[in-house]
């Protein structure tokens, strides 16, 4: 949590300094006090930077998610969950012409080159053509959840995203243009990695779809 | 009929569980590695208990086509493939001059691995 929070080079999050304002926003929710309360026993009532970064790190461990339609079809064989859209917009997606996955890489499409330390190297930051310089490069796994779009969260469906980038020019984009039809079918290998027990309120809610 | 015994390096860690799960449950045993050092260690400490050694390219530190130069100054005789997310032309033809026997596109499904597997080891079977 804390080298997205509080890098600065690149700044991700850009909190480094701003620690204090961060807790003072939270303590004047009386939600976040009551929660933060409840899960730090007997550590005072004020809330810290220190339990900000314990409660977000507690929060993303039950992010758990493997069983997108993308998923079950590349590792697992089951040919029938992605459909013929989906699949020629994975050739899409993987091809030269469009070069999504020359930024969008690795097992979670986020450009995961990692140093010999863990950190995230340059490789995972690139320029989004909405003329801010590089960018860490999101994730698209569970993508269809996760709008609005781009750092600024200025685009508010994927059909903007990819009409967006067919337009964008910035270094390391490529220029593009999609028909009507490739559109449709990158759209739908987008939304194919999206596990759609992701995201459930709870545990047993997860477990029932699953088992069904 | 044998399964292969695969030797299988990438730096994602998520990637080399589900790979390994997946060549498993073809029948295939695997070595799962996601650092290239950890992965010449081993192999170079037992070169003939792997049938097959499969290596992402673009990893920190080592390249896979420079850690399978590695494993083939180690053993010449080794079968080395390299499954990576985008080699161009250039970078494909140097990993087969240098003795990689298979280039294959990530994301590689069930059913490439497998005929990829047959392919470069045409002796051994899966389930």
């Amino acid at each position: 949590m804390r080298e997205p929070m509080l890098n600065e080079h690149p700044v991700e999050l850009g909190l480094k300094g701003r620690e204090a304002e961060v807790v003072a926003r939270l303590a004047s929710d009386a939600s976040y006090r009551a929660a933060f309360a409840s899960a730090f026993p007997g550590e005072g009532s004020g809330i810290t930077f220190e339990q900000v970064i314990l409660a977000i790190a507690a929060y993303e461990r039950t992010l758990i998610f493997g069983r997108s339609p993308f998923d079950l079809y590349v590792f697992e064989g089951k040919h029938d969950v992605l459909g013929a859209d989906a699949r020629r917009g994975m050739t899409l997606f993987f091809s030269e012409r469009l070069g999504c996955a020359s930024c969008h890489s690795g097992f979670n499409f986020s450009g995961a080159w990692r140093d010999s330390q863990g950190a995230t190297g340059e490789p995972s930051f690139a320029d989004n053509g909405l003329g801010v310089g590089p960018m860490r490069v999101p994730t698209l796994r569970n993508v269809s959840l996760t709008a609005p779009y781009m750092h600024d969260g200025s685009l508010p469906t994927l059909e903007a995203v990819v009409e967006h980038y067919e337009r964008a020019r910035a270094p390391g984009l490529r220029s593009f243009t999609l028909s009507a039809a490739e559109r449709r079918e990158l759209l739908a290998f987008l939304h194919s990695l999206t596990d759609p027990t992701f995201g459930m309120e709870s545990h047993a809610e997860r477990t029932n779809s699953v088992s069904r | 009929m044998p399964s292969a015994r695969i030797l299988y390096l990438d730096d994602e860690e998520p990637l080399v569980f589900i790979v390994r799960r997946m060549l498993e449950r073809i029948g295939h045993q695997v070595s799962g590695f996601t650092r290239a050092e950890e992965a010449l260690a081993a192999f170079s400490a037992a070169p003939d208990a792997f049938d097959l050694v499969i290596s992402d390219n673009s990893m920190p530190g080592m390249s896979g086509v420079d850690f399978a130069k590695e494993v083939l100054r180690v053993h010449p005789a080794a079968v080395v493939a390299i499954a990576s997310g985008y080699m161009d032309e250039k970078e494909t033809s140097a990993a087969l001059a240098a003795g990689v026997r298979s280039v294959i596109r990530k994301p590689q499904t069930l059913e490439e691995m497998r005929d990829m597997v047959r392919e470069l080891l045409p002796h051994i079977g899966d389930s």
